[in-house]
């Protein structure tokens, strides 16, 4: 510890202001977007367990040629 | 050859969205912890035990999240310019999903390498802002990722947007050994490198340690935060595909039943 006591360690030898914003926006940076791509996430996983079981229900259907055959489709390379 | 055909193979289903989503998800998992084992260890350790420098005294501290935010959004940039490389050879649609997963995080993470770049001049250089070789490439670097963004977003053809961004993505490279070399090319403020892969390090191990955990960490963070945004990418795309649908409805209903 470079510091001997909390307070010292605050001050940063007088750059506190410098230092605690370059680490506050590095730290708020890595969580926030850490959370918001979380929630993302499950807001896209939601909505699509909710389409797949409107479509199971037979309220709604998609078309998908590979959902009509029942066709597994190999793994291959899809191009643009 | 047995190994040509393996790898064969495997460029081929990593070319596949489906497959890409299925292996990805231990990746996920595993750099995120990592990377948080990292960075939290590097903040402990950068900003209490890391020893104050003898001239910038604890404005110095900044260089632990200023060298790994700058290093990494570059870092990223070549993958965005290598994966643009690959859309246009082989036009593999999970390249065009690796450049719009890139996109967010390189303007995030080089907007962050521009201001705690910023906050740690105002102290040691008396400024916010210079017109140095480094800032300014660093600047371009920002308009780069920002302008394919939006490039993305104008263009509503799915395969015009691809390529679109896939080129800009690749000539936008020339800029990495821009940034790079600037300190070496235009003798302004911005400091030249003080560790290199060939030579020995400028500082005390106690000082280049913790910026070591740091740069690794923002590594794994980037690989967490990259992949995190193309699996969700995938399952937009493919929403409405049987695999999507098995990956949200564990137990498919008979069809036609009742």
């Amino acid at each position: 510890m470079q510091f001997d006591s909390i307070a010292s360690f605050i001050a940063m030898g007088g750059h506190a202001l410098y230092v605690w914003l370059a680490y506050g926006a590095t730290v708020s940076i890595l969580i926030g977007s850490t959370v918001a791509l979380r929630r993302a996430t499950k807001r896209q996983m939601s909505q699509l367990r909710w389409a797949a079981q409107a479509d199971s229900d037979g309220t709604h259907r998609t078309n998908r040629a590979d959902m009509e055959t029942g066709a597994e489709v190999e793994y291959g390379a899809e191009k643009i | 050859m047995a190994l040509k055909q393996t790898l064969k193979e495997l460029w081929h289903k990593l070319g596949s969205p489906r497959w890409f989503y299925q292996i990805s998800g231990p990746w996920v998992t595993g750099f995120g912890v990592l990377a948080l084992l990292l960075l939290g260890s590097g903040i402990v350790w950068g900003l209490a035990f890391a020893p104050p420098d003898y001239q910038q005294g604890n404005s110095f501290r900044i260089m632990y999240v200023h060298v790994p935010a700058a290093m990494v959004a570059q870092s990223v940039y070549i993958s965005m310019g290598i994966a643009g490389l690959v859309l246009f050879v082989w036009r593999m649609k999970v390249a065009d999903i690796a450049i719009a997963a890139c996109l967010p995080f390189g303007i995030m993470l080089t907007a962050l390498a521009l201001f705690s770049g910023g906050v740690w001049g105002r102290p040691t250089w008396g400024t916010w802002w210079e017109w140095d070789g480094r800032t300014v490439s660093t600047l371009v670097l920002l308009f780069l990722y920002i302008g394919i963004f939006a490039l993305r977003e104008a263009i509503l053809d799915s395969q015009m947007r691809a390529r679109a961004s896939a080129l800009v993505a690749m000539v936008g490279t020339i800029n990495i050994p821009i940034i790079k070399y600037s300190v070496d090319w235009w003798h302004t403020l911005h400091q030249p490198a003080s560790i290199t892969l060939t030579e020995k390090p400028t500082m005390p191990a106690e000082m280049w340690l913790p910026l070591l955990v740091m740069v690794l960490g923002m590594y794994f963070f980037a690989g967490h935060n990259i992949i995190t945004r193309m699996r969700l990418e995938i399952l937009r795309r493919e929403s409405g595909t049987r695999w999507v649908r098995n990956l949200v409805l564990p137990e498919p209903t008979v069809k036609g039943s009742g």
